[in-house]
């Protein structure tokens, strides 16, 4: 008892010094800020966005006014307060996406590097194939097989995304599994679920968490790019469908500035909150990059 | 050194041989009626579906399948277009789009890469400074846009607004050139556009990698031995530093090879640029199955040579390697 | 008695970090004379290699000689900018690091970073500095050929030999060797400390030798001065110290070793650990581990008085510790 009590205020320490040394990067704080920001939105799109996302409220490709904020698109719904509903998508799909690729790819890496022989061998050559089969040719295969739908977009991110976070587990896991403590584990006589979790585990997590932030991105900037190319849901609001059908009604060859510049905007703040957290991240989980 | 490469070659080969047999595979298990792609949407006889599909091969066991797609990868045939009526696979992807995707690719790549290097060595010497600070964040905002948005802004801002690039196509449709010159000339002024779109869109990830880097190194002490010795900043930071800091960066360039051939995909496609990467999208909305399956095999052939070639160059230039 | 070839009066070097300031090295002053071998001796941390780190102006950011004189051919270097400094770096003064693991680029021959030297301060060709950097391997008890190998293909000895032909490339009149032998193994480290001798005497060097192994000075230095949280606590020739110490720091590191022979006495180390610099102890920095202290230790910063001929000590109470430990010494 007394010793869990003891790794739990250790952790607490821990954690508190990361926060005490996060605090002072302003990138670290700016990030939080905008994701924070854009969670809120998410959180309270009925009540701040004055239309509905679907409904038609006035003639197509109006400019942007006092009533409607962004303008119209090419069947008259009001893109304000689609791209504000668009943020729920957004941020939906960019969290549960990327949290299913580190699951995923932590699983794999964590089993390929503790069992080693020919286990490793097999996960590692599966692993090999799909870095190589190019990303986004087979995010667009998958997507066309699976038909749209949000659900459908995250297990294509999931199934292009998780070798690179397996790849970085599994080499932690093999220098880990090096170390002496895992070798006292076993000799205590623990068993392998035991040893993983309780040692390899924690040792592994500042590395997942970094590599956390950037699936993140790169969920979000996924989503977008499918959505663009008309593989996305066309019900649903999210930013890249709505540049899909900005695309779509020309909006670059007749300067409907007000249908491409906000839903792009808003994906590049996003991304950069996420990116600014993951770079501050870095520099303090890193002691290498941490001023002498 | 020669049991390292022989090992990796090994690897490298049974790793092709898995990819090539998986991409067959892969192929055959998409549901949906590659006959539809032949023929539309319209109603038509049975007999003439019949007729199609035996043209196409695929009444066949998969087993027969399979032995006749390995007896033509060998010869190099990769099989006929459904899209494009009868044209040869391998005639659409080694033609223009190949050399079109190269030039676009190879020259944003390559412009990225240098100055990201460059510009990362620079930041990382002068950490915290205003140059520090201003390109970091300048990196970070590039790396957050969505490449395809950057091409629709271009496009607006500079094709729409300014009216100084065209918006779509490799050259202008139906115009006589003079001279070979006028030409080139035609075609650059195209790629302007997307090479801009995509040098900024790499720029930012190769910065911050080789920041990373150097800063790495600089906590090294033969940085210090270096100082000591009394060098030059200058010389300290190109001559010791970035050597050693570009190492990590072989691996990286090798990964991004694969895009030489692939293509990007977003960019050729938002500025109708006649590549590899549109050549992909198209394929697939019109579910062209041997073209994707073409490309798939030549993307892992290029993938796992560009591989195999960063192993045996992090071989040659890091010495510690080779015991 | 010799010229001094190098003065640091009074340097004082603190460290400005997140955490505070830490006063690294306070009011350190030694002369050293030409073709001598100067030890700088205490526990890791003490501010030794801070001091080395200030002569060639080397430290890391975040560190700054608040104030203080390094006379070297009547210049002081103190005073002088980072440029100014690489024009003496090496060709004057030239530093030999401890553990050379890390200390040699990995990707570039040994040869060709000791070349550098030479090629940067001299206006020779490639070649002829190669050439040099042969004979240097030679001189230090390398094979001439090896200039062509990589660090990681040396044994650790033997890349410590060539931290040492690097070193003497430009052939300075001063070397500073800090922790030398640390690194190595008892056998490699006699091999080392012999070359180093040897190098010495050949070459009319005059050198520093930074270490905490007592008995590595006692074989190889003419003065040495004992350092404690970042002040000279002793300083003086090492027959004199060795003899006679009067600081109990001092006493304490000698008798902390025991002898081979002689009868069987009691195994003294020093209890406690080295104070944190960023907040020292008041008065006197050993007080909090000396067995003799008392309240004016405790209060006031002993003097730096001279004790006999160019020996020098800090603390209040030199005498009555004397006279005791007369008495017990074998």
């Amino acid at each position: 008892m007394q010793i869990r009590e003891e790794r739990f205020w250790v952790y607490r320490r821990k954690l508190g010094d990361f926060w005490r040394l996060y605090r002072r990067s302003t990138l670290g704080k700016l990030g939080l800020v905008i994701v924070s920001f854009f969670v809120i939105v998410a959180l309270a799109a009925p009540w701040i966005a004055p239309f509905g996302p679907f409904s038609f409220v006035g003639d197509p490709f109006l400019r942007p006014s006092s009533t409607y904020v962004f303008g119209t698109d090419q069947v008259g719904r009001d893109i304000f307060s689609r791209v504000i509903y668009g943020t729920r998508i957004s941020l939906l799909v960019g969290l549960l996406a990327s949290a299913m690729t580190i699951g995923l790819g932590t699983v794999i890496g964590l089993v390929s590097g503790y069992l080693g022989g020919w286990v490793d061998n097999a996960l590692m050559r599966i692993t090999d194939l799909f870095i190589i089969i190019p990303a986004l040719p087979l995010m667009l295969i998958m997507a066309s097989i699976l038909g749209k739908g949000i659900m459908n977009i995250i297990i294509v991110i999931t199934v292009v995304g998780w070798t690179a976070t397996a790849r970085m587990v599994r080499s932690q896991t093999l220098s880990l599994k090096e170390r002496p403590f895992t070798e006292a584990s076993r000799a205590i006589g623990s068993t392998d679920l035991h040893t993983i979790g309780r040692h390899i585990v924690p040792n592994v997590f500042p590395l997942v968490f970094a590599n956390g932030m950037i699936a993140i991105v790169d969920a979000i900037l996924s989503e977008a790019g499918l959505s663009f190319l008309g593989f996305g849901d066309p019900s649903s609001p999210s930013w890249g469908m709505v540049l899909h059908f900005a695309d779509m009604a020309g909006s670059t060859v007749n300067g409907y500035w007000w249908y491409i510049v906000p839903p792009g905007i808003c994906i590049m703040l996003l991304v950069m909150g996420f990116a600014f957290i993951s770079y501050s991240t870095d520099q303090i989980l890193n002691p290498r990059l941490r001023r002498r | 050194m020669r049991d390292y490469l022989v090992k990796r070659g090994a690897s490298a080969l049974a790793t092709l041989a898995l990819a090539i047999v998986l991409n067959f595979f892969l192929f055959r298990i998409m549901p949906g009626d590659p006959t539809r792609t032949v023929v539309g949407d319209f109603r038509v006889a049975p007999e003439v579906r019949k007729v199609l599909v035996h043209q196409f091969g695929l009444d066949q066991p998969l087993w027969t399948q399979f032995l006749l797609y390995i007896q033509n990868l060998l010869v190099g045939n990769l099989g006929v277009s459904f899209q494009y009526r009868g044209t040869p696979v391998a005639s659409i992807i080694f033609g223009r789009r190949i050399f079109n995707t190269f030039i676009l690719m190879g020259s944003s790549i390559a412009v990225a890469l240098v100055i990201g290097i460059i510009i990362g060595t620079i930041a990382a010497w002068k950490r915290e400074s205003k140059f520090d600070v201003f390109t970091v964040i300048f990196s970070l905002v590039t790396y957050s846009m969505p490449v395809f948005w950057l091409g629709m802004m271009i496009i607006l801002v500079f094709g729409y607004y300014l009216g100084s690039i065209p918006i779509a196509g490799t050259i202008t449709v139906g115009m006589t050139y003079s001279n070979p010159l006028e030409y080139v000339a035609d075609y650059l002024h195209h790629m302007t556009g997307p090479f801009v779109t995509l040098t900024l869109s790499f720029i930012g990830y190769y910065f911050l990698i080789m920041r990373d880097s150097i800063l790495d190194v600089f906590t090294e002490d033969y940085m210090l031995t270096a100082k000591a010795k009394g060098l030059s900043n200058r010389k300290i930071l190109f001559r010791h530093a970035m050597r050693n800091a570009t190492l990590p960066m072989v691996s990286l360039v090798a990964v991004e090879v694969t895009y030489l051939f692939g293509g990007a995909t977003m960019t050729e496609t938002v500025f109708s640029w006649y590549g590899i990467g549109r050549l992909t999208y198209e394929a697939v909305v019109m579910a062209d199955f041997p073209v994707l399956q073409g490309i798939f095999v030549v993307m892992a052939v290029v993938v796992i040579a560009a591989n195999f070639l960063a192993d045996i160059a992090y071989a040659l230039l890091d010495p510690r390697i080779r015991y | 008695m010799a010229l001094s070839v190098l003065e640091v009066r009074n340097l004082t070097t603190h460290f400005f970090m997140q955490e505070g300031v830490a006063q690294a090295v306070e009011n350190v002053s030694f002369i050293l004379r030409k073709g001598e071998m100067h030890g700088l001796a205490g526990e890791s941390g003490c501010g030794k290699t801070t001091t080395a780190l200030s002569i060639m102006k080397l430290l890391p950011p975040g560190g700054r000689i608040l104030h203080g004189e390094i006379i070297l051919d009547n210049e002081d270097l103190v005073k002088k900018t980072d440029r100014e400094m690489n024009a003496i770096r090496w060709k004057k003064i030239s530093i030999v690091f401890q553990g050379a693991m890390n200390a040699l680029n990995p990707v570039i021959r040994v040869g060709d970073q000791v070349a550098e030297a030479i090629t940067e301060k001299e206006n020779v060709s490639k070649g002829e500095a190669l050439q040099r950097a042969r004979s240097l391997f030679q001189l230090v008890g390398l094979d001439s050929s090896r200039v062509a190998d990589y660090p990681h293909e040396f044994s650790g000895g033997m890349r410590q030999r060539v931290m040492i032909a690097m070193a003497l490339a430009c052939n300075p009149s001063i070397i500073i060797a800090d922790e030398p032998v640390t690194a190595l193994d008892v056998v490699v480290q006699a091999r080392i400390l012999e070359l180093i001798k040897e190098l010495q005497r050949k070459l009319s060097l005059s050198v520093i030798l930074i270490t905490h192994d007592l008995s590595v000075i006692a074989e190889t230095c003419e003065r040495v001065a004992i350092m404690y949280a970042g002040r000279i606590v002793e300083l003086g020739n090492v027959k004199d110290i060795y003899k006679d110490s009067w600081h109990p720091y001092t006493e304490a590191l000698i008798t902390a070793f025991p002898s081979l022979v002689g009868p069987k006495r009691r195994f003294d180390s020093v209890p406690g650990d080295p104070p944190d610099l960023t907040s020292p102890p008041s008065g006197c920095r050993f007080h909090p581990r000396c067995p003799w202290q008392d309240e004016i230790c405790r209060s006031k910063d002993p003097e730096y008085r001279n004790v006999g001929t160019d020996h020098y000590v800090a603390c209040h109470h030199s005498e009555k510790i004397r006279e005791k430990v007369q008495g017990e010494r074998v």
